[in-house]
């Protein structure tokens, strides 16, 4: 098995703009091993994009939260305008496998700062 | 000095009297050497006998793993370091001796991430360690960014190459 999760969504800056060209950077907060098994690995921090709408197109393939073990493992995410400037600090979110797509806008952000 | 029909690499007894090592004698010395699995046993009808024993510890194939992002990307060409974590003194089948407190190997990976295969990748099998071992494994990019938080593994002594995705990570956050 591969990734089991995809997730989408629209950021909008505090002004209610669209937070176009935007990006996340996210992180793992453990290693972790999927179903397959893969050995999926928290050092390496990816970056999304967001097109020209702010929105996650196309929508990204990632490992849920609730498909690794062990347990408990959560997102680290921070959200940037194109500028670099940061929109959302160091966040925690947790991605379930269902339902497919995930919407990041569902989810609970916590602060993790 | 008495014949030795041992199934060993090695065999020296020093047996005063009866010729034979199945004989009943009084005093026998018997040097072994055997491949782990390491069940080391006589059986001898004697009134006094010293063993010395020497346990050489096999290397195990390491296969799979499929390490990887979180979005699925293979950590391509990347490697990982796996050290003992306490010292150990081996002796290996080609006769050399290793101890200390910082053996290591470097594992590569392949474009897959997977332990590659060409050439085959070995460690010593924790379980036939004395005293108990375990190893400390990190995993690191090609370019040698970190990519895993040190983990805690074992590595069982199989007849069959061990796929190392089998370990589950038991460490804290990165």
């Amino acid at each position: 098995m591969a990734t089991d999760q995809t997730i989408t969504g629209t950021f909008v800056d505090p002004q209610g703009n669209p937070l176009a060209n935007g990006y996340l950077v996210l992180r793992l907060s453990h290693d972790g091993q999927s179903g397959a098994p893969n050995q999926v690995v928290a050092g390496l921090t990816q970056r999304i994009t967001l097109n020209s709408s702010g929105t996650i197109s196309p929508a990204v393939a990632i490992y849920s939260n609730s498909g690794l073990l062990p347990a408990n493992t959560f997102y680290l995410v921070r959200v940037y305008a194109a500028d670099g400037t940061e929109v959302v600090p160091l966040s925690q979110i947790t991605i379930p496998n269902t339902p497919t797509p995930v919407n990041l806008a569902t989810l609970t952000w916590s602060s993790a700062s | 000095m008495t014949a030795v029909n041992l199934d060993q690499e090695l065999g020296l007894i020093v047996a005063p009297g009866s010729p034979s090592v199945a004989a009943d004698q009084s005093l026998s010395l018997i040097v072994e050497q055997r491949l782990v699995p390491a069940i080391i046993y006589n059986y001898i009808d004697q009134q006094l006998a010293l063993l010395v024993v020497k346990r050489i510890v096999d290397l195990v194939q390491l296969v799979g793993g499929s390490y990887q992002s979180f979005l699925g990307n293979p950590l391509a060409n990347g490697y990982l370091l796996m050290s003992l974590t306490n010292p150990v003194e081996i002796y290996t089948l080609g006769s050399d001796v290793i101890e200390g407190n910082d053996i290591r190997f470097k594992i590569t990976l392949d474009s897959n991430g997977n332990v590659s295969q060409t050439p085959a990748q070995y460690v010593f099998s924790t379980s036939s360690l004395t005293p108990a071992c375990t190893y400390t494994v990190q995993a690191y990019a090609a370019d040698g960014t970190t990519a895993s938080a040190p983990q805690i593994v074992t590595v069982p002594n199989t007849s069959v190459a061990y796929d190392v995705s089998q370990w589950i990570p038991t460490n804290p956050a990165f």
